[in-house]
C-alpha cells in the first residue's frame, strides 16, 4: 500500500509536467485555431534562456523569469502573430501548421549555434528542499510544478469563462463574425492569443527545465510537449480542465504500468515499451475521441491549380530526364563534392525525390500532412536490410508493403478526426520510432544495418554509375505513377476531398477509406523510398532518420511546390545540396523559406512570375480564366437525363 | 536525412558516453578465459594478423621528413569527439617536439564524420588514399569506416573502437583492448572491504545498448564468481535522466552496494542526485567513465559524491596523478600545447595513447617505414602502458592484464586508495588475481 | 400536419420528424417536421438564421440532431453517414460554396458521376496508364487545357449533358474556383445531379444568378421534379419560390411557423410578421398577396 502510495505520488508529478505542456498547446489553439508545433521550441529557447541569465549571469531568478516571461515570451508572441501569422488569413488550411513547423526548425537551428550541445547546461532548482510524504523525499520543485500546473489551470479555466476578454478570445476561433458584431478586433484578439500562448510555452520551458538532470538539451527540450499531445487530444485540444485532468491521469497511467507490469516483462523489453507509452497513450487518446463533424465552411481554392502533365508530356520529359541522368552519370563519375561522390549524393537526391513525390500525394493533393515520412524511410531501409539478404528486388517489394501497413495503422485511428490530428499522430510516431527504433542499437546494431546493391540475374548495381541510375529510374517511375494517380479517378477524389470534405462525403464518397489509402500509398512509397537510400548507402543506421530533419525536408518541398513533381525534384536536390554545403544552416533555410512564401498555395514554381513555357506544351492563354460570367444558356435540357425516375 | 547536429538530443550523448564505459572497463565479445599478468609477453600473436604483401611496398603519406596520419573523429555537434583529436595531436606535438620519429614529423589530417555513417565511411576511404594510417580517431560510426578498412587489411589502424566487427579486422590494434571480463582482484578488494554479507546485495543500472550490456555480463560473471549476488539490475532507455524510481526500487530490495561502473557520467550524476534526495546512501562504485570533472557539481556538490569509490584501469590523468606519474603530466601540458583552453577527457587518453603506441610501431619499423612494415612492428608491440598513464595491455594479442587502479571521492576530489599500500613493484596499480573472461 | 401534397398519397421521399438541435444554449432546430414528396419542388424559406442551413446539414448528415428522426423513402437515415445517404439518392448543394475549387468544372461533376466506381478496379487503374488513354486525356486537372477534358472517363456523354443541362456547356474546362459566384452554384447544382439523386437539396441557388439565369434554373427545376424528383429548395429569391413551388414551409427561430401552397403561406400574419423583421426579399413577393388566410398549420 505504501508502494501504490508512492506510485500515486510519483504519477501526479509526472502528469503536472505533461498538464503544463498540454495545456500550453490548448491555450494557442483555443486562441488562434493554429495548432503550435513550435510550442516545444520556444519553451526549449526559454529554458536555454533562463539557464543564461541565471546559470551563467547570475540573475536573480524572478529577475530572470520576468524578463523572460513578460518581456521576451510577450514581445516574440506578438511578433509571431503580426508578423507571420496574420498574413496566413485565406491561406491554404495547412499553410499556418507549416509556417509553425518552420519556426519549430529556425529555433532548434538558432539554439544550435548559440548553446554548443557538449556543453552540460544544467538549472538549479528554483526553490530548494524537500519533505517527506508517504515514505519518499518529495522536492519543493515538484511541488511548484504541480501548484503552476494547477492555478494555471484554474487561471485560464476562469479567463475564459468569465471575463470579456476571455470569452473574446475564444470567440476568435469559433465565431469570428459574431466577435467582429461584438466590437472586438479580431486581430486583437488573436494577437492576445499568441502572447498567452508563447508565455504558457516558456512558463513550461523554465519550469521543467530544473528537471532535466543531465542537463538542458536542444532536442528533448523541444520534444518534451510530445509528451503532453495525448491530454491535449483527450480535451480535444479546446478544453483545459480535460486536458488536465487528462494528463494527470495518463502520469498515474504511466507509473502504474512502469511499476507493476514492467518487472514481469522481459529485461530487454522494458526500455522500448517505457519509449513507446506515450504513443500507445496518444493512439488511446485518438480513439476515444468523439468523431469531429464535418463543417460545410465554404473555404474556396483561390489558388491556379498547377498544371498537370498530360500521359504522353510526362513520358517524354521522363524519357528526357533519364536521358540527362545517363549524361551526368558519365561527366561526374568519380568525382566529388565536398568529400562525397557525386554520384551518390545524386542517388540520395532521387530517394529523397520519391519521398518528395510522396508528400505530394499525401499532402500537395489529399492536403494531409505527414510528418514521419522519414520515419517510413528508415522502416524501409531496415526492411531491406533484412530481407533476402539485403540485395534483393523482395527487399524493395517488402519494405514498400510493410510501410504502407504501417502507414495505414497510423491513419487509422484519425480518419474520423480532422487533419491535424493526422499530423499530431505522425508527429509523435517520428519522435517514438526515432528512440524506440531507429536508436535502438538492439534492433539496428551499432554501425547500422548494411545493405546490400541489388543483383539481378546477370546484373548488378555494385558501380556507382549503376546504382545511380537505377535509383533515378525508380525516381521516373514513381514520378510517373503521381502523375498518372493524379490524372485518375483516385487524383481527382483526393484534390476534391481536399478542397471541400462535405462535399466530398455528400456526393457519396468515403473521407476515411480515401485519407487511410492515399497515406498508405505515400508510406510505402517513403518506404521504397528507404530501402533504395540502403542500397546507395550501403549501411543506414541509428541517427539517419531523426525527425527534424524529416520536417525540415517537408518544409523544403512545401517552399517549393508541394502539388508539382518538379517541386518535389528541385527539394530534393536543394536540400541535399545545402546540406552539403552547411548542414546547420537547413533549418534556417526551411524556416526562412516557408515564412517568405507565406500563404502563397504554390510555392515558389506557382510564382506566375517565374512561369517559362515550355516549348512542347500548349497553353492556352490565362484570360479565359477570368472571362465575365458568362450567362446560363436558354432553356436548359437535362431532366431526361437524370436518373431519378422517382 | 543527413544527420543535423541537433539531432543529436542527449540520447545520442549519453549513447556515446555509456558507450565509452566499455573501452576502459573493457567489454566485447573475443575471449579466452585466459589472463596476463602485467608485461607478461604471451604468445605476441601473429596469429590472425596477416599482413597482405603488397603492404609492404606500400609507402602512402609518407615521406622522408614527414609521415601523414588520419585522425577520423566526430567534431560536430560542438565538438563531440574533438578530445580524440586533441590527444592525437598533442603526441604528435610532442613526438615532433623531440624531432619526430627516425627523422620523419607526424602530420595529423584531421577530418570530421558530422555524425553520420556516411560521413565516416568517406573520411575514412579518403584517410586510406593519402594516409599512411588511421590514428587516434573515434566516433560512434566506427563501423562506416570499418567496412572500408576491411577490405584495406594493409592500412594500419590504431583507434579505440566500438563495432566488435572492426575490433576484430587484423590491422586493427588498440592501446587500450576491449576484452570482454573483469578484473577479479578489484571485486576481490571490495569484498574484503565491504564484508561478505554487503556484497550479497548488489545493485546496478545498466544502459539499454549492447556494448554496456555485454560488459556488464562479463562483470557479473567475474561477481558471481568471486561470491556476489546481483539483486538488481535493470535496463534503463538512454532518454532516461531521472532515477527516483530505481532507487526507491533499490531501497526496498536492500540494496547494499551500487555499482555505478556501466552509467556514464551524465547519468551517473543524475542517479547520484537522487540517492541524495531519497536518503538513500549505499556504498557506490564509480567506473571509469564517471571520472570526469564534471560528475561532482552535476550531482549537486560534493556531499553526493564524497566516499565513493572508483574502479578503472587508468590513471587519475586528469591531473591528480600528475605529479606521481611524469607521463600525466607530459601528457596534461602537451593538451594544452594542442589546444590551449581544452578539458581532457576520456577520449583524449584514447587519441594520446594510439599515438603513443603508433608512434612506438613506426620506430621499430626502422628508417624506410611502408605500411607493411609498421603493420609489422605492431604485431610485435606485446606489452603497452604509455609510461604508466593506462595498466600495461598487450596490444599484439589484443588482451589487458589483471591490474587496476582503486580511487574514492574525499573532500569532492579524486584521490587513490592506498588502503591496503600498493606494492611499487606495479607502478601504483593494483596487480592480483587474475583478469576473468567468461567461458563462450 | 403537412398539408396534402397535390401529387397524392404515397411514400414520402423525405419526413422530417421532431428534429431539434442545440448549440450550446440556443435552439437552433426546435422539433421541426416536413415531407418533401417525390415529383414535387417544395420551397424552406425564412430570415437569416432560422435554421434552414442546419436543417439541411441534419437532413445530409453534416450535424447530428438531438432529437427527432429523419427519414428517406422510409429509410431511417437519422445517424447514418453523409456518404451512405447520398448513395441512397440524396444530393445537396451549399449555400456557401464548396465546389472542389482545384478541379474544373467538368471533373467536379465527373467526381459525381463516378462516386460509385470503385479506383482500385483493374479497368479505372488502366486508365491511368499514360500509353492505354487517348491524348486528349492529358486535359484532366487542366484548367486552361483546350482538349475537351474527360474523354478517357466513364461517363464523358452525361458529363457533357449536364453541365449543358445547367447552362455551363463549353465551360467545362475552367478551373471551378476562378468562375464566378452564380455558375459555380451550377457546377454544385451539376454535380449534385450527377449521383443521380431521389432528393436534392437545394441551399440559395438561385444567389448570384441574373433575372434571366433566374428564370431559367427554375424551368431547370420544375422539370427535374416533373421527371419525378423530390427538390428541397432554400430561396432568398421570393418570386423563385412562389413561382415554382408545390408546398412552401417557413422557419423563423428553429420553428416552422407556416406551411402550405405559395399562396397559403404568402398571405400568412405569421409568416408577414417575421419577414417584416427582415429587411429585403420579400417586398415584391408580397406584391401579389392574397389575403386567403392560413394554410398551414402553425405551430
Amino acid at each position: 500500500m505504501s508502494n501504490f502510495l508512492q506510485y500515486t505520488v510519483f504519477g501526479v508529478m509526472f502528469g503536472a509536467g505533461y498538464a503544463i505542456a498540454a495545456t500550453g498547446l490548448v491555450v494557442t489553439y483555443t486562441t488562434s485555431g493554429v495548432f503550435n508545433f513550435a510550442q516545444g521550441a520556444v519553451g526549449m529557447v526559454a529554458a536555454f534562456t533562463y539557464w543564461q541569465l541565471v546559470s551563467e549571469h547570475h540573475v536573480p531568478i524572478l529577475v530572470a523569469l520576468l524578463l523572460i516571461l513578460v518581456v521576451g515570451a510577450s514581445i516574440s508572441g506578438a511578433l509571431v502573430e503580426r508578423v507571420l501569422m496574420r498574413r496566413l488569413h485565406g491561406a491554404s488550411a495547412e499553410r499556418p501548421v507549416m509556417v509553425t513547423l518552420g519556426l519549430l526548425v529556425i529555433l532548434t537551428g538558432f539554439a544550435t549555434l548559440t548553446w554548443s550541445p557538449t556543453t552540460q547546461h544544467l538549472v538549479g532548482d528554483m526553490v530548494n528542499g524537500q519533505f517527506r510524504l508517504v515514505g519518499i523525499n518529495i522536492q519543493y520543485q515538484e511541488v511548484l510544478i504541480i501548484g503552476v500546473a494547477a492555478a494555471v489551470a484554474i487561471a485560464l479555466r476562469l479567463l475564459f469563462y468569465s471575463t470579456r476578454t476571455g470569452v473574446a478570445l475564444r470567440a476568435v476561433v469559433d465565431d469570428p463574425e459574431l466577435l467582429a458584431m461584438s466590437g472586438a478586433s479580431p486581430n486583437r484578439m488573436s494577437q492576445y492569443g499568441w502572447i498567452l500562448g508563447f508565455v504558457m510555452a516558456a512558463l513550461a520551458g523554465v519550469l521543467l527545465a530544473p528537471t532535466q538532470t543531465a542537463g538542458l538539451s536542444i532536442a528533448a527540450m523541444t520534444l518534451l510537449v510530445v509528451n503532453g499531445y495525448a491530454a491535449a487530444i483527450v480535451g480535444r485540444l479546446r478544453n483545459i480542465p480535460v486536458t488536465f485532468a487528462a494528463a494527470i491521469g495518463i502520469g498515474l497511467a504511466e507509473n502504474y504500468v512502469i511499476s507493476y507490469l514492467l518487472p514481469h516483462l522481459p529485461q530487454s523489453l522494458v526500455p522500448d515499451v517505457t519509449l513507446a507509452l506515450p504513443m500507445v497513450f496518444l493512439f488511446i487518446a485518438l480513439v476515444t475521441v468523439p468523431s469531429v463533424r464535418l463543417r460545410a465552411v465554404g473555404r474556396l481554392t483561390t489558388m491556379r491549380a498547377p498544371r498537370v502533365a498530360g500521359g504522353r508530356e510526362s513520358l517524354v520529359a521522363g524519357a528526357s530526364f533519364l536521358v540527362l541522368a545517363v549524361v551526368a552519370a558519365v561527366a561526374f563519375d568519380n568525382t566529388a563534392f565536398k568529400g562525397t561522390t557525386i554520384l551518390d549524393l545524386g542517388g540520395v537526391v532521387m530517394c529523397l525525390g520519391i519521398v518528395g513525390l510522396s508528400l505530394v500525394l499525401v499532402t500537395g493533393y489529399s492536403g494531409q500532412i505527414s510528418l514521419c515520412q522519414f520515419s517510413f524511410m528508415g522502416i524501409g531501409a531496415f526492411v531491406m536490410g533484412k530481407v533476402a539478404g539485403g540485395g534483393s528486388l523482395f527487399g524493395l517489394l517488402a519494405a514498400t508493403l510493410i510501410c504502407a501497413a504501417v502507414g495505414a495503422l497510423i491513419a487509422l485511428p484519425t480518419i474520423r478526426l480532422r487533419d491535424l490530428y493526422l499530423a499530431l499522430a505522425t508527429f509523435a510516431f517520428a519522435d517514438a520510432i526515432f528512440y524506440g527504433f531507429f536508436n535502438d542499437t538492439h534492433i539496428y546494431g551499432s554501425g547500422g544495418v548494411s545493405v546490400g546493391r541489388i543483383v539481378l540475374p546477370g546484373l548488378s548495381f555494385g558501380g556507382d554509375r549503376a546504382e545511380f541510375l537505377m535509383v533515378t529510374a525508380f525516381f521516373v517511375l514513381a514520378a510517373l505513377m503521381v502523375l498518372a494517380i493524379r490524372r485518375s479517378l483516385f487524383g481527382r477524389r483526393l484534390v476534391a476531398l481536399n478542397d471541400s470534405p462535405a462535399a466530398y462525403a455528400t456526393v457519396g464518397l468515403n473521407i476515411g477509406f480515401t485519407k487511410v489509402a492515399v497515406f498508405a500509398i505515400a508510406a510505402g512509397m517513403a518506404g521504397l523510398a528507404g530501402a533504395l537510400y540502403g542500397t546507395v548507402q550501403q549501411t543506414v543506421g541509428t541517427s539517419d532518420f531523426d525527425i527534424f530533419p524529416g520536417i525540415i525536408f517537408v518544409l523544403f518541398v512545401t517552399v517549393w511546390s508541394i502539388r508539382t513533381v518538379t517541386g518535389a525534384f528541385l527539394a530534393a536536390l536543394t536540400y541535399v545540396v545545402l546540406g552539403q554545403v552547411w548542414l546547420n544552416g537547413l533549418g534556417l533555410f526551411a524556416g526562412l523559406g516557408i515564412i517568405l512564401i507565406g500563404r502563397a498555395a504554390g510555392g515558389i514554381l506557382g510564382i506566375e512570375a517565374l512561369h517559362f513555357r515550355l516549348p512542347w506544351v500548349k497553353r492556352q492563354s490565362a484570360g479565359s480564366l477570368g472571362a465575365p460570367g458568362a450567362l446560363i444558356g436558354g432553356p436548359a435540357v437535362v431532366g431526361g437525363e437524370t436518373r431519378a425516375a422517382g | 536525412m543527413d544527420s543535423a547536429p541537433w539531432k543529436t538530443r542527449i540520447a545520442a550523448l549519453g549513447m556515446v558516453a555509456l558507450v565509452a564505459t566499455t573501452a576502459v572497463a573493457c567489454s566485447s565479445t573475443n575471449s579466452s578465459s585466459t589472463a596476463t599478468t602485467a608485461g607478461g609477453g604471451s604468445s605476441g600473436g601473429s596469429s590472425g594478423r596477416a599482413i597482405p604483401q603488397s603492404a609492404f611496398s606500400d609507402h602512402t603519406g609518407i615521406t622522408s621528413n614527414a609521415i601523414h596520419v588520419g585522425n577520423v573523429s566526430t567534431l560536430a555537434i560542438g565538438g563531440l569527439f574533438k578530445g580524440a583529436l586533441v590527444g592525437t595531436q598533442a603526441y604528435a606535438d610532442y613526438v615532433n617536439s623531440q624531432g619526430g620519429v627516425n627523422g620523419r614529423h607526424i602530420v595529423v589530417d584531421s577530418a570530421d564524420d558530422a555524425y553520420s555513417g556516411t560521413g565516416n565511411k568517406q573520411a575514412t576511404q579518403a584517410a586510406v588514399t593519402n594516409d599512411a594510417a588511421l590514428v587516434g580517431g573515434f566516433s560512434t560510426f566506427d563501423s562506416y569506416g570499418g567496412a572500408v578498412l576491411a577490405q584495406h587489411p594493409g592500412v594500419p589502424d590504431v583507434t579505440e573502437v566500438l563495432d566488435p566487427a572492426t575490433n576484430k579486422l587484423p590491422n586493427l590494434y588498440s592501446a587500450v583492448p576491449l576484452e570482454g571480463g573483469w578484473q577479479e582482484g578489484a571485486l576481490q578488494y571490495f569484498k574484503n572491504r565491504f564484508g561478505t554479507s554487503a556484497v550479497q546485495h548488489v545493485g546496478t543500472l545498466v544502459g539499454d545498448l549492447p556494448s554496456p550490456e555485454a560488459d556488464w555480463a562479463g562483470e557479473k560473471y567475474v561477481m558471481e564468481k568471486v561470491g556476489y549476488k546481483v539483486v538488481y539490475e535493470p535496463t534503463y532507455p538512454v532518454t532516461q535522466f531521472d532515477f527516483t524510481q530505481n532507487v526507491i526500487q533499490m531501497k526496498n530490495l536492500g540494496v547494499k552496494v551500487l555499482f555505478v561502473d556501466q552509467l556514464a557520467e551524465v547519468y551517473a550524476s543524475a542517479l547520484l542526485k537522487n540517492l541524495v534526495q531519497q536518503d538513500f546512501h549505499p556504498i557506490v562504485v564509480l567506473g571509469a567513465a564517471t571520472y570526469s570533472s564534471a560528475l561532482i557539481p552535476a550531482a549537486g556538490g560534493p556531499a553526493a559524491v564524497n566516499g565513493s569509490y572508483l574502479d578503472q584501469n587508468a590513471s587519475l590523468y586528469l591531473g591528480e596523478d600528475q605529479a606521481a606519474i611524469p607521463s600525466v603530466a607530459t601528457f596534461l601540458h602537451w593538451v594544452q600545447v594542442a589546444s590551449p583552453g581544452f578539458k581532457p577527457d576520456l577520449f583524449t587518453l584514447y587519441a594520446w595513447n594510439s599515438t603513443s603506441l603508433f608512434s612506438q610501431a613506426l620506430k621499430n619499423a626502422g628508417t624506410d617505414p611502408s605500411r607493411g612494415s609498421i603493420l609489422q612492428a605492431l604485431s610485435k608491440i606485446t606489452s603497452y602502458n604509455g609510461g604508466n598513464i593506462v595498466t600495461t595491455s598487450n596490444p599484439a594479442a589484443r588482451t589487458t592484464s589483471n591490474c587496476y587502479l582503486i580511487g574514492q571521492v574525499a573532500n569532492g576530489q579524486w584521490q587513490r586508495l592506498d588502503d591496503p599500500p600498493v606494492t611499487s613493484s606495479t607502478n601504483g596499480y593494483r596487480c592480483d588475481y587474475q583478469y576473468v573472461t567468461p567461458p563462450k | 400536419m403537412p398539408p396534402a401534397d397535390a401529387s397524392g398519397a404515397g411514400t414520402a421521399a423525405l419526413t422530417v420528424s421532431e428534429v431539434s438541435v442545440r448549440f450550446g444554449g440556443v435552439a437552433a432546430l426546435d422539433a421541426c417536421s416536413l415531407t418533401v414528396q417525390p415529383g414535387t419542388v417544395t420551397g424552406l424559406i425564412g430570415p437569416n438564421g432560422a435554421g434552414k442551413t442546419t436543417l439541411f446539414n441534419v437532413i445530409s448528415g453534416l450535424e447530428t440532431p438531438d432529437r427527432g428522426t429523419v427519414e428517406l423513402f422510409d429509410t431511417d437515415i437519422t445517424g447514418m453517414k453523409p456518404h451512405r445517404r447520398a448513395k441512397l439518392g440524396l444530393a445537396r448543394t451549399f449555400q456557401r460554396l464548396e465546389v472542389f475549387g482545384s478541379l474544373s468544372a467538368a471533373e467536379n461533376v465527373q467526381v459525381g458521376l463516378e462516386s460509385t466506381v470503385k479506383w482500385w478496379e483493374w479497368r479505372q487503374l488502366r486508365r491511368a496508364i499514360p500509353w492505354r488513354r487517348g491524348p486528349a486525356a492529358a486535359g484532366a486537372g487542366v484548367p486552361d487545357a483546350l482538349a475537351p477534358p474527360v474523354t478517357g472517363s466513364l461517363a464523358t456523354a452525361t458529363c457533357d449533358r449536364l453541365l449543358e443541362g445547367v447552362g455551363l456547356g463549353g465551360l467545362g474546362t475552367r478551373q471551378s474556383s476562378a468562375m464566378p459566384t452564380g455558375l459555380a452554384r451550377m457546377v454544385e447544382l451539376a454535380r449534385a445531379l450527377a449521383i443521380g439523386p431521389k432528393l436534392l437539396l437545394l441551399d440559395e441557388p438561385g444567389s448570384g444568378l441574373d433575372e434571366a439565369e433566374s428564370s431559367a434554373l427554375g424551368d431547370l427545376l420544375t422539370r427535374l421534379a416533373a421527371g419525378g424528383m423530390a427538390v428541397l429548395l432554400v430561396e432568398h429569391d421570393m418570386e423563385l419560390v412562389m413561382r415554382i413551388c408545390d408546398t412552401v414551409y417557413v422557419l423563423d427561430f428553429g420553428d416552422i411557423i407556416a406551411s402550405g401552397t405559395p399562396d397559403q403561406v404568402r398571405g400568412d400574419p405569421l409568416v408577414q410578421a417575421a419577414y417584416l423583421g427582415e429587411a429585403a426579399p420579400t417586398s415584391e413577393a408580397g406584391a401579389g398577396a392574397s389575403p386567403t388566410g392560413i394554410g398551414g398549420s402553425a405551430r
